[in-house]
């Protein structure tokens, strides 16, 4: 799997997610959720995110992909939303939409909250779980 | 126009890098309550609770405030409480343990993060500020002196003064209860920490400060105050014949009211009243042969009808009474303490300083009321004028009687800034001392990081056991991290080591104040002296000297009466001034001046020795 990218850790979108989201969990399940907060956009203004499908009609949405479904780790580990407190709610393995463009700019960014839990137990490394947005493409206003 | 286009789901993806790791059997979990509202669902990332000795404990922890406006400052002062959960693996508490017990001093909000940051505080400054000087006292005990201390201190300052003279720690437990601790480790330590218990984090091993060292303390106190001292003596008079050898040789007898201004007059305080000799009563007295081998035959005041004389009354043929004489002496007693911890300065050289203080309870007001007093004391003194229990019952409770039979009360008793308050602050003093040197040499410190437990507070005293180190000591801060996101929970530990820096003890020295010095050189002086009779009108008589002291008359001439008297009487015979004179003895310089006396005294501390190895591998 290749490294994480197109996210950004800060609001001001000035630093790129670059590295894989450490979800650490301890095997008895009581390390509970891990929580990550992303940014998803564009500093330029000039550009928008939009579906390549039905763009300014479809929702740009984020999904959780798992390469190796029905083994080790599912996707319903995982949940979408855009508080942490939507966290709580959210609906595991769910895809998040996130609105039918994201236009550019600093202020425009959306915030996006991915949270982990371990349904395994097992003990071990493990990377086949990827949060992705869905079809997109980046383009000029 | 080239529109470049860049598509998914390569523009942006997130890889999840699961580490599932080995669990403990136990998971845990904290309660953390706000304003008396569970608010443990919105708090995330570190908390931490760091307690010290005699210091707040300060909790600080993120929380995630609900959505919409919200006023910082209305979170100010608000009640806060953090319990540690200790949970079966299915999630089911097992028990919990309360951590902190304070209030918010400050939130700060993070707009990026979107969280409050809250400091808070068991603000044990405030507790103590609001405490009473009484319930400060019951909390702490110690010592505590005006003259080493501040006396209008605030209740906090007052407390460090208390907290200044005992070797140990003020701190608020977890649930709010202040509380204090000996800073003494206990022999055996409460929890023992081994190599397994250590977590990954190395030992840190610190000296204390050489410079900040200190067993040596060279204190000088002078205490002044005021010597009380009453003289008296008792003054007498007779006339030293009889009736038929006054008829003899007849002289005008004194005036009761004579001798009385003459005992008022003296410049002492006549003590009492005067106890007067009355004079033979009238009667027809046979005073042997005369001349001729007639009987002789005299009469004293009796008319031709045998009536007594009314004026016999207003004379005598003696007095006696007291005279007393009040004065002050300043003392000033200078006690030199020496305060010293023998082996650290067998390891370390001496390391000291010096310090003055002063008690002053000498009053010019009470000197003067002392000298003053006495003219009211002959109401009381009445009729007791050679009694000594009379006497007594004039003065202060505490006057004793001196061996030269001088009366002293040392002015020195008062609660405030007599002997006792002294005694008090040479106490005081030596405890606080004791407590600087105690304090300066437990400096030494063992850090490292154990996995929680609900056990560990200030109280406790530790022992590790590494392959490297082994130390004991009681605990001096502890510091407690929950991580909620990494799920670790341990503590950050420091103990406090005692090391004199050799080996051995000393014996303790009682740390009684040192006996006052002798200062009180007493002058011997007759407690009882007789006045002499002095009568002039005869070649006999002698010249008249102005230093005689009793009475001083004439004897009487008549010429009808030649014999026993001269038959002319000599023109050139001293004639004395008829009077009664009272003269008093001298209050020497030995009695008045200001006097000095000094003592000294060294007392030892020792310097307990927590255990204390390193070793290489």
């Amino acid at each position: 799997m290749s490294a994480s990218q197109g996210f950004y850790t800060d609001a001001a979108l000035t630093s790129v997610l670059s590295a894989n989201l450490q979800a650490e969990q301890q095997s008895d399940g009581s390390s509970g959720m891990q929580k990550f907060r992303l940014y998803i956009g564009n500093p330029d203004s000039g550009l928008k995110i939009e579906t390549t499908t039905n763009p300014g009609v479809d929702q740009v949405s984020l999904t959780v992909e798992d390469v190796l479904p029905a083994s080790g780790h599912e996707a319903t580990e995982v949940v979408l939303a855009l508080s942490e407190l939507g966290l709580a709610s959210a609906t595991p393995g769910a895809a998040l939409d996130l609105g039918t463009v994201i236009n550019g700019g600093v202020g425009n960014a959306v915030e996006v909250w991915i949270g982990v839990t371990d349904a395994t137990g097992t003990i071990g490394q493990d990377l086949s779980l990827t949060v992705e947005l869905n079809d997109c493409e980046l383009k000029a206003i | 126009v080239i529109e470049q286009r860049i598509k998914g789901p390569q523009l942006a993806v997130a890889v999840i890098e699961q580490q599932i790791i080995d669990a403990p059997t136990h998971r845990w979990g904290l309660v953390v309550t706000l304003g008396g509202t569970d608010v443990t669902d919105r708090i995330t990332g570190l908390v931490s609770i760091d307690a010290e000795e005699s210091a707040s404990t300060l909790a600080t922890f993120s929380l995630l405030p609900e959505s919409g406006p919200f006023d910082l400052l209305a979170w100010v002062g608000q009640a806060v409480t953090i319990d540690y959960l200790s949970k079966e693996s299915s999630g089911a508490e097992r028990w919990r343990s309360r951590r902190f017990t304070g209030e918010v001093i400050e939130p700060v909000h993070d707009p990026d993060t979107g969280l409050v940051r809250f400091s808070c505080s068991n603000k044990l400054q405030r507790r103590i500020a609001a405490m009473s000087r009484e319930e400060i006292d019951a909390v702490i005990g110690g010592r505590w002196s005006a003259h080493v201390f501040d006396k209008d201190a605030s209740a906090w300052q007052y407390a460090q003064d208390r907290l200044s003279t005992r070797p140990a720690c003020l701190w608020i437990d977890a649930s709010g209860v202040v509380r204090l601790t000996d800073w003494a480790a206990k022999a055996t330590p409460d929890i023992t920490h081994t190599e397994a218990d250590r977590m990954a984090s190395r030992v840190q091993v610190s000296r204390a400060n050489k410079d900040r060292l200190k067993n040596q303390s060279d204190i000088t106190l002078d205490f002044r105050f005021n010597r009380l001292k009453q003289r008296q003596q008792v003054i007498t008079w007779r006339y030293p014949g009889s009736l038929c050898s006054f008829l003899k040789n007849p002289f005008p007898l004194p005036q009761r009211g004579q001798i009385q201004a003459a005992a008022e007059g003296s410049g002492w305080h006549l003590h009492g009243a005067v106890a007067f000799t009355p004079v033979w009563p009238g009667q027809v007295v046979n005073c042997g042969s005369g001349t001729y081998g007639e009987m002789d035959t005299r009469i004293w005041a009796l008319d031709a009808l045998g009536v007594e004389d009314p004026d016999l009354g207003g004379l005598c043929i003696g007095a006696s009474f007291t005279l007393a004489r009040r004065w002050v002496q300043t003392v000033t007693e200078t006690y030199a303490l020496q305060v010293v911890a023998p082996k650290s300065q067998e390891a370390n050289g001496v390391i000291g300083a010096e310090a003055a203080y002063g008690v002053d309870a000498s009053s010019d007001e009470q000197a003067v009321s002392w000298e003053q007093e006495l003219s009211g004391l002959s109401a009381a003194g009445e009729g007791n004028t050679a009694s000594a229990a009379g006497l007594a019952a004039t003065m202060p409770a505490g006057t004793v009687e001196l061996s030269n039979g001088d009366w002293l009360y040392e002015a020195s008793e008062a609660e405030s800034d007599g002997r006792a308050a002294m005694q008090e602050a040479q106490r005081t003093l030596l405890d606080r001392v004791r407590v600087e040197f105690l304090d300066a040499h437990r400096r030494n410190a063992v850090r490292y990081r154990v996995p929680f437990a609900a056990e560990l507070d200030i109280s406790k005293t530790l022992r590790l056991v590494t392959a490297s180190v082994t130390a004991q000591g009681k605990l001096r801060a502890c510091g407690e991290r929950f991580d909620i996101g990494s799920g670790d929970a341990h503590c950050e530990v420091a103990l406090a080591i005692s090391r004199s820096g050799a080996t051995g003890q000393v014996s303790e020295s009682t740390r009684d104040p040192i006996g006052a010095p002798a200062s009180d050189p007493l002058t011997s002086y007759a407690h009882s002296r007789s006045l002499g009779t002095y009568l002039g009108g005869r070649i006999t008589s002698p010249d008249y000297d102005e230093t005689w002291a009793g009475y001083v008359s004439n004897y009487e001439w008549d010429p009808d009466n030649v014999t026993p008297f001269d038959a002319n009487p000599d023109q050139t015979a001293p004639v004395y001034p008829d009077q009664f004179v009272v003269d008093t003895i001298e209050i020497g310089e030995a009695d008045r001046q200001a006097i000095s006396a000094s003592a000294a005294q060294v007392f030892q501390v020792d310097i307990p020795i927590d255990e204390l190895t390193e070793s290489a591998a």
